[in-house]
């Protein structure tokens, strides 16, 4: 029988990248994500790996930076401010094509915001809050469980693209306490002929997002952007409920798809026919998984923690032709079901043409 | 429809109230229930209104958070004030410690005044223990948790050095819930 906990969101990503093989950890503190770094700087150590406090999120990206181009599954933590102020290390490792995992435990923002759970950095996250045409691929974890499941899932991903993984989430799911079951851990790494590690008896490796000429770097940033369309084709993921009969789909990730679910299950018993689109992944976005929806549903709510940046993906997606509401809360307050199911009703008294 | 039980706990920073919950959740877990566990984590958790919230489920828990509280345990005035606008209307009951709170009664709601802090310092020789105390009441007197389940998850919880006071501590809260009880 596998362990069942009791565990903290913030807690489930720690032992999760435990398990993954995480050999370096790196961050710095701020709420609410400080469970994370304080678990790891117990267990890091007891499993004979490395855990450096840094003395600010710049040395963090920076020293991820180095564990990674040496080869190291390693990764860093942060909340909002500390993730702005990370841009810059990110596009250079998205530049250099160096895998890793970065965490971000949202909170309420602009700014210095508070410490309240939010998902306002939804734009920065998904579309490349540094500079440069790059990507990430950004998983959005909706329970403790997942926590730990998409961490794990986050090392494998950022090793077989070589790409940066942000395990997206807000301070609610890491604050919040569920049960958890612990998985089996990763006893494989794979190999990483790339890595510098000493090239005694190889040719030498470089690792940099440097390049003097225009020309010369142009087909680099191509095969960059190849590697993007790979995701894309590749690695979409979703949880779909309810959709079979749906006259209105929910469309929400994370904790505000906790809020969406609860409002779906009191609207199903007013016999409102209401589904439930959650992307998993939020880069590569599920565009042709709504767009096929919306073959047959004119009626979109989305359910989002931040004022209005989900809701453009969405829109991408069904059209313009189609119905978009929004329901959202923003700045650190939770969305209480009460508020989408409000939305649900107001749309279903006033339907549209079809 | 099965069986939730929402659950806030408050009280002042420092008085334990984030380890009650913690426990709370923790206990309800050994009964094989799904739980979810929130609590401040702010400044508050260090003085200042201070909540932990738990909410206990026969099935998986979708919403994380107290919405309508059915059971609300109080340990402190100003937090007591703050919290008791998420109780039930009409059916929530309201525990709370005698020594800190004193709630202006509103029709509907059940009040449980319980000396927990007194009797912490009577019995244990000071305040700490009286979170575990008023927690263990409550246990008592609502069945949310079997006490096996509560006695193991706070042996578990509590660190070696303060597990005895707090098993004690456990033991005054059942008689307290009890004699409570018998009053009605």
């Amino acid at each position: 029988m596998p362990k069942k906990i009791l565990m903290a969101g913030n807690i489930a990503i720690a032992e999760g990248a435990i398990l993954a093989g995480c050999q370096a950890y790196f961050g710095y503190p701020i709420t609410p994500q400080n469970e994370l770094l304080e678990h790891m700087a117990k267990r890091m150590p007891e499993e004979g790996r490395v855990f450096v406090q840094t003395e600010s999120e710049l040395a963090a990206i920076s020293m991820l930076y180095g564990a990674a181009a040496a080869g190291c599954r390693a990764m860093t933590s942060t909340s909002s401010p500390g993730f702005s102020l990370q841009q810059e290390g990110i596009s250079y490792m998205a530049g250099a094509e160096l895998p890793a995992v970065l965490v971000n435990v949202m909170r309420g923002g602009p700014g210095l915001g508070n410490i309240g759970g939010a998902q306002g950095d939804y734009f920065q996250a998904t579309k490349g809050g540094g500079h440069g045409d790059y990507r990430l691929i950004n998983l959005a974890p909706a329970s403790a469980q997942e926590m730990m499941d998409l961490t794990m899932l986050a090392f494998e991903l950022a090793d077989k693209y070589r790409n940066p993984v942000v395990l997206l989430t807000d301070g609610f799911l890491g604050q919040a306490m569920e049960p958890v079951i612990i998985r089996q851990p990763v006893t494989e790494l794979p190999d990483k002929p790339w890595a510098i590690t000493g090239a005694a008896g190889r040719p030498k490796n470089v690792i940099n997002s440097f390049e003097m000429e225009p020309a010369n770097f142009q087909p680099r940033v191509s095969l960059l952007l190849q590697k993007f369309e790979r995701i894309k084709q590749n690695e979409v993921r979703y949880q779909g409920i309810h959709l079979d009969d749906a006259s209105l789909v929910i469309v929400a990730y994370g904790s505000a798809s906790r809020s969406a679910l609860t409002a779906l299950k009191m609207a199903r018993q007013k016999g409102l026919r209401v589904g439930l689109l959650r992307p998993i992944t939020l880069f590569p976005f599920p565009y042709q998984i709504l767009a096929d929806l919306a073959q047959k549903v004119s009626d979109f709510l989305v359910a989002e923690l931040s004022s209005g940046q989900f809701i453009e993906d969405v829109k991408l997606a069904v059209g313009l032709d189609k119905r978009v509401e929004l329901a959202s809360q923003y700045g650190g307050v939770p969305l209480a079901p009460e508020t989408i199911l409000e939305t649900i009703e107001r749309m279903s008294k006033v339907t549209i043409g079809r | 429809m099965a069986e939730i039980k929402q659950v806030m706990l408050c009280g002042y920073g420092g008085q334990g109230i984030v380890l009650a919950g913690t426990i709370l959740g923790k206990a309800a877990f050994h009964d094989d229930k799904w739980v979810s566990g929130t609590n401040s984590f702010g400044a508050a958790a260090r003085g200042g209104a201070c909540r932990a919230e738990v909410v206990i489920s026969d099935r998986p828990v979708i919403f994380p958070y107290v919405i309508e509280a059915d059971i609300l345990v109080a340990m402190y005035q100003t937090a007591y004030d703050k919290y008791i606008r998420q109780v039930k209307r009409d059916k929530g009951i309201i525990i709370y410690d005698d020594n800190f709170v004193s709630p202006k009664e509103a029709g509907g709601l059940k009040y449980i005044p319980l000396p927990a802090t007194r009797t912490a310092i009577e019995e244990l020789g000071g305040e700490m223990g009286a979170n575990i105390i008023i927690l263990s009441a409550a246990v008592e007197i609502t069945g949310l948790v079997t006490r096996e389940a509560l006695r193991a998850a706070v042996a578990e919880t509590v660190f070696s050095g303060l597990r005895e006071l707090n098993l004690k501590a456990v033991d005054i809260g059942f008689k307290l819930g009890e004699k409570a009880k018998v009053k009605g």
